[in-house]
């Protein structure tokens, strides 16, 4: 019987990028519930960080709103898909936080600020020492380390293809 | 202590009332153990051994000072600055206190501590001699003994629960002299009736126990007690069986003998025929005997009885005492026999002529009643009985009341409904049902087992309770003639314990439907329900319950007690979650916020107007709390859903961390307070856990 994850590591947190780490993302933007469609592994994968012991949260920027493209209500039916499918499997996400401003916008939330970082962690009340971070562009990485968590990137350019396969290597469940 | 004897009161009276002898030795042992120790005459009420039986009530006390110990008596009087002027002389403050404790000023002496000087008296009193003060203490407790009805006799003016002919007071050997109902008190006690009817002269106090059992007087009552259950047991091995040694019984018996002697006796196996409860009633309750069961729980024809004497010949005693059993037995089979002529529907026929209540009318209108109370009740639980059995229980449930045997033996009331149901050939059910509906006759009372049973003491009880509302005849104080909280009680008891799972208010409307048109009254509905749930509040209580953890529950008020239960264990459970206190205090926060302001909080969330991060984490996490809970709420896992309510409690204090709710905004406003609305309506599907306190 091996120890639950958070007993082994001492990560508790695992903050996700959403658009094309947990759903694949589009050029036209994804812009309603339907078009959001999970990539293979990445809820189930979630499921087991979960069932590990560890607590998820999404941070994401959400431009798309500051464009007029959809609106918060069909951001949220997203997010209600996400949660249904997580449930399923027994899982949930303790939170989701976006940013709908725009690059120009000069705001803290959106990537790579870490305002959504500090957020979340002054929220539940952990430490940078306690959560890892996965994200699929350089400016979640940088997000994170402006906070000194640490980053995983994943896709094509990262150092896992998805987000499942780090999971399978963090749970140890593959080489 | 060197200077410690034993001190022994005996009080000798007529036989004492056997269903209060225990209640009286022990209120005036205690109340005496407490005078002494309150004189310091002794140092622990384990002192005091009690000792109780027919014809006496006694006390002996082990190592009783002689003498109180010396109070040292300490007055604390004016302060020293203020107890002279300045000529020198006492100041009137100086002359009261020392008028007060009978010295001149000058005796007193000067008390010095920390925080200054004052005038103190001090006096060291003598302690007083236990003979002169154990007097008044007896009188005293003899006062307070809890008799009901006291007694004269004689030509004195005495008054106790029975004559008073003897009263020894011993302390070592010396009398401890007084007077008790103008009696002398001295060292002649008295032994037993029959095998030493005269004085027992006691050199001390220690020799009580040892003098009275030559005398063949066991004073103790629990040795007595140990006494008669080991002979009888003895006794009932060599027959094959056990004895039910029922504790009000046995008491009873304890207390009518002072020399224990355990006889068996038998009766005709032919009167087994007659029921057995019938056969232990008229044992039991009229003779006092003990009844045997085999291995298998069956009545065997032999009883225990215990007598009072050592006799050489005890086949005498057995003989007279199987002759009064014979006589006894003989009417019961008389009543049985008698019954079973008359089938129960015969007997149900006179029910009309019974009066329940003058204006409910009779047992057959109370019948009628019940029978459409019973429907109703079995499809609100989706029973698929069959009609005709529930109309039969319905009908017959009262006719036994009609039977000689039940005339003769109130007690039995519903079992004999079973016999003589079984013996008309109608169905088990029925039978069952019918001696179930008188249970719980009292609070931990057994419950009826069978669906049919448990339904019609549900109708029975509702019936009662809404008739008698009705009526006006509301228990008030400690004055409830009708029963009416026990019969909450069962109502309570049958849906929580037993299971029934109904809506009761829609029944008690159905029960005032069926009153007399007179009697019936929009609001009588809802008041029966309120008393109800006052006793639901004190069974709760009394379960287990915080009182604001049950007043969270009601505060919803669930249509259904089970439903009510379910929740009330949630939220109990709930409270040892480090997120309750929070969630708490939160929830007490929404709920003022949405009562102070102005504006009626109708709408919906917009979505779009959800600006802050913390709103929109809020708004989220209700959805997907929405989602998880309100499938299991219609399953009623209300654990569960407490579980996942739990789960918001971060989001919640991370809102009202970072979000001002009354916004200047009106349209942000309005959408805070809908959004806070949606969360306290999800948290009210469970309790209102505003009313949780810390």
């Amino acid at each position: 019987m091996s120890l639950p994850l958070w007993q082994t590591l001492p990560v508790r947190w695992v903050l996700l990028d959403r658009d094309g780490v947990i759903n694949h993302d589009s050029s036209e933007y994804v812009r309603s519930a339907d078009q959001w469609r999970p990539i293979d592994g990445s809820i189930e994968a979630m499921a087991r960080l979960y069932a590990a012991g560890c607590k998820l949260a999404v941070v994401t920027n959400q431009s798309g709103i500051g464009r007029n493209y959809y609106g918060r209500s069909e951001l949220f039916a997203m997010h209600r898909k996400m949660a249904t499918l997580l449930a399923r499997q027994g899982a949930q996400v303790e939170a989701v936080l976006f940013c709908p401003h725009l690059a120009d916008a000069d705001c803290d939330c959106r990537k790579p600020a870490a305002g959504m970082l500090h957020r979340v962690m002054n929220c539940f009340g952990f430490s940078a020492d306690q959560a890892v971070l996965v994200g699929d562009a350089e400016r979640d990485l940088a997000a994170a380390a402006e906070v000194d968590i640490n980053g995983v990137r994943v896709g094509d350019a990262g150092d896992y293809p998805t987000l499942a396969e780090w999971v399978d290597r963090l749970l140890g469940i593959t080489q | 202590m060197d200077n410690a004897s034993t001190l022994l009161i005996e009080i000798g009276t007529e036989e004492l009332p056997p269903k209060s002898l225990k209640r009286l030795a022990d209120s005036f042992a205690d109340t005496l153990a407490q005078k002494l120790m309150a004189a310091q005459l002794i140092e622990t009420a384990d002192q005091v051994a009690r000792y109780a039986a027919p014809r006496r009530l006694a006390v002996s006390v082990n190592q009783v000072a002689q003498r109180q110990p010396d109070q040292q008596l300490e007055r604390r009087g004016p302060a020293v600055k203020a107890a002279w002027d300045e000529a020198g002389a006492p100041t009137k403050a100086t002359l009261g206190f020392a008028r007060s404790c009978g010295v001149e000023p000058q005796d007193l002496e000067t008390l010095s501590t920390d925080k200054g000087e004052w005038l103190t008296y001090r006096n060291l009193q003598p302690g007083k001699m236990a003979v002169d003060l154990v007097p008044t203490m007896v009188l005293e407790a003899v006062r307070q003994l809890p008799i009901d009805r006291r007694m004269r006799w004689g030509a004195g003016d005495g008054e106790f629960v029975r004559p008073v002919h003897w009263l020894v007071a011993l302390l070592g050997s010396e009398v401890v002299d007084f007077d008790l109902f103008g009696i002398r008190s001295g060292r002649n006690s008295r032994g037993h009736r029959f095998h030493a009817n005269h004085d027992i002269c006691l050199a001390d106090a220690d020799s009580y126990l040892g003098a009275l059992r030559d005398a063949h007087v066991v004073a103790d009552y629990a040795e007595r007690q140990d006494l008669i259950v080991a002979q009888a047991e003895t006794l009932a091995k060599g027959v094959g069986g056990s004895v039910v040694l029922e504790p009000a019984l046995l008491d009873e018996v304890t207390s009518l003998v002072e020399w224990p002697q355990a006889v068996l006796g038998n009766f005709d196996d032919e009167f087994l025929q007659v029921p057995a409860e019938a056969l232990i009633a008229s044992m039991g309750d009229h003779q006092k005997y003990f009844h045997l069961l085999d291995d298998e729980q069956r009545l065997l024809a032999h009883f225990i009885t215990i007598s009072n004497l050592d006799s050489p010949d005890s086949s005498l005693i057995v003989a007279g005492n199987q002759r009064v059993l014979r006589a006894r037995l003989a009417d019961a089979q008389f009543f049985w026999e008698n019954d079973c002529k008359r089938s129960l529907r015969q007997l149900a026929a006179g029910l009309s002529a019974v009066v329940f209540q003058q204006k409910l009318g009779t047992l057959a209108d109370k019948s009628e009643r019940l029978t459409r109370l019973l429907k109703v009740i079995l499809t609100a639980v989706d029973s698929e009985l069959d009609v005709q059995l529930s109309e039969d229980a319905a009908v017959l449930c009262k006719a036994d009341l009609l039977s000689d045997m039940v005339g003769e033996f109130p007690a039995l009331q519903g079992m004999m409904g079973q016999y003589y149901g079984r013996a008309d050939g109608l169905d088990d059910a029925v039978g069952e049902a019918i001696r179930e509906h008188y249970l719980p006759r009292f609070a931990g009372d057994e419950l009826p087992k069978t669906v049919l049973g448990a339904a019609l003491a549900l109708a029975d009880r509702v019936d009662t309770l809404v008739g008698i509302f009705a009526i006006g005849a509301i228990p008030s104080g400690d004055k409830d003639p009708f029963g009416l909280r026990r019969a909450a009680l069962g109502v309570l008891r049958i849906q929580l314990e037993f299971g029934l799972d109904l809506q009761l208010f829609p029944l008690l409307e159905e029960a005032v439907a069926g009153l007399p048109e007179a009697l019936q009254d929009n609001a009588l509905a809802g008041r029966v329900n309120n008393f109800v749930s006052d006793r639901y509040r004190g069974y709760a209580e009394s379960a287990g319950y915080a009182h604001d953890e049950i007043e969270a529950v009601l505060a919803v008020k669930p249509s259904r007690l089970l439903d009510a239960q379910g929740r009330l264990q949630a939220v109990q459970q709930f409270r040892s979650n480090p997120a309750a206190a929070s969630l708490a205090a939160a929830n007490k926060r929404v709920a003022n916020i949405l009562n102070k302001s102005a504006e009626n909080v109708t709408g919906d969330v917009d979505a779009e107007l959800l600006v802050e991060p913390e709103e929109q984490v809020l708004y989220q996490a209700l959805q997907v709390c929405e989602q998880a809970v309100l499938p299991i709420i219609a399953d009623r896992d209300y654990l569960a859903v407490c579980q996942q309510l739990a789960g918001l409690r971060e989001v919640v204090d991370g809102f009202f961390d970072a979000v001002m709710v009354m916004a200047d905004d009106k349209q942000l406003r309005d959408n805070r307070l809908a959004l806070l609305r949606q969360m306290r309506e999800l948290f009210l599907q469970v309790a209102d856990f505003s009313c949780l306190q810390g």
